[in-house]
């Protein structure tokens, strides 16, 4: 074995000798760690141009989604209100139809007494010279308006047989409407 | 490559092939240095003979300025690294001895004690000596093992390493003679019977020790022309160490 060099310059010893290895440890991490810091204040520059190069893209990405998600949303109000107003086109049509056959019946001797609606229900009340006539004036009504009408109540009187025809509201989507 | 090797991967790299030793006595300074070569082995490179001095001791003043005379010539055309000396003190400034160290002491205490028994032995303050201790194996006393002390003062340690520093050199290494002589004595190639006709430049080394010593032989070298010679070749053998 190799003996030991005795050094007269090895005791006594600095007290910071013993912490040698520590200290080197410890300047070799802060040179990496001066050297780590260095290096991501160069790339700052960079990642900071990247980040608003990224945020541009996400805001104009995020304009355009919310445009087309506008567009849809008009789109979509559009079509519901072509379709209350073409329903409620239809509805006034069938309401119109149903004047014009009243019209034509009063010519042939029928009296309406009382015209009643409450949004469920449509209520006829009338006079009709001969009794007999009032199941055809209900079939009548029935193919003009598309929809059965019922014969609520029916009564003889000085004027005549006073009857009641109820029939639900006519509806746009019912048989036999107007597109 | 594995962690653990890294450290002797970095020594080998760090290792180095040329060494500065010197022999600083009363009377004259003598500067040598050793190359590695690629077999291993270490030849002497540079032997700077001492020029013609005065008999007798010399004022300090006058030796060490031709300590830094000799060593920024020596240095003129070195590297910085390179530019590394061991320095052999003579034995006369310098004490040795065994100390036998009450048991149980930590590392602290047992240089504590060395120290204190290192100035009582020079006669200075403990905080003036300069010392280094190894702990001898001895089989008699496995748990209580005897230690083998060097001292010189701290002033004398301070003038060489100001003067080398002043010359441009870092001293690493200070050392008394004998020490180094024993340590090139042990490690000089060829046949011992034929090293006293043998020119001091011409000598070859080994890095390991590769004989012991008797007395006689001890004392043959230290009657010998060339023991200044095998001083600082020993020193700077310990830089090689």
């Amino acid at each position: 074995m190799r003996p030991r060099v005795l050094n007269l310059l090895q005791h006594p010893r600095p007290s910071w000798v013993g912490w040698q290895p520590a200290l080197g440890w410890a300047l070799l991490g802060a040179g990496l760690a001066l050297l780590a810091g260095g290096w991501l204040q160069a790339q700052r520059a960079h990642w900071q141009q990247e980040h608003r190069h990224w945020k541009a893209q996400m805001a104009l990405h995020s304009a355009a989604q919310q445009r087309e998600r506008q567009a849809r949303e008009h789109a979509h109000v559009r079509s519901q209100q072509q379709a209350l107003w073409r329903s409620g086109q239809a509805q006034q049509q069938r309401v119109l139809a149903l004047q014009e056959a009243l019209q034509r019946e009063a010519d042939q001797g029928l009296r309406l007494t009382r015209w009643q609606a409450d949004g469920q229900h449509l209520w006829l009340h009338g006079l009709w010279p001969q009794a007999e006539s009032g199941w055809a004036l209900q079939a009548r009504l029935s193919q003009v308006l598309g929809q059965d009408w019922t014969l609520h109540s029916m009564g003889t009187g000085p004027h005549g047989v006073a009857w009641s025809l109820q029939t639900p509201w006519p509806l746009a989507s019912a048989p036999g409407a107007a597109p | 490559m594995r962690l653990e090797q890294i450290p002797e991967r970095l020594r080998a790299w760090r290792r180095r092939t040329l060494a500065w030793g010197a022999l600083l006595d009363d009377q004259r300074v003598l500067l040598v240095s050793l190359a590695v070569q690629s077999t291993g082995s270490v030849r002497v490179a540079t032997l700077e003979h001492p020029h013609a001095t005065p008999v007798g001791p010399q004022p300090a003043q006058a030796r060490e300025g031709r300590l830094v005379e000799r060593l920024r010539a020596a240095g003129a055309q070195l590297p910085r690294r390179e530019r590394m000396l061991a320095l052999a003190l003579h034995h006369s400034r310098c004490g040795e001895g065994v100390y036998q160290p009450p048991p149980q002491l930590d590392p602290g205490q047992l240089a504590a004690e060395v120290q204190l028994e290192a100035a009582q032995a020079l006669g200075v303050q403990p905080h003036e000596v300069g010392f280094d201790f190894d702990v001898q194996p001895d089989r008699d006393d496995v748990a209580n093992p005897p230690v083998l002390w060097m001292a010189c003062r701290r002033e004398d340690l301070q003038q060489c390493a100001e003067q080398a520093r002043h010359a441009g050199w870092q001293l690493p290494l200070v050392e008394p003679e004998h020490q180094a002589a024993r340590r090139a004595a042990s490690c000089l190639r060829g046949d011992a019977r034929l090293q006293w006709a043998q020119s001091p430049q011409d000598w070859q080394f080994e890095c390991r020790p590769v004989r012991s010593l008797d007395e006689a032989q001890w004392r043959a070298w230290q009657a010998a022309p060339q023991w200044g010679a095998l001083v600082a070749c020993g020193a700077a053998l310990g830089l090689l160490a």
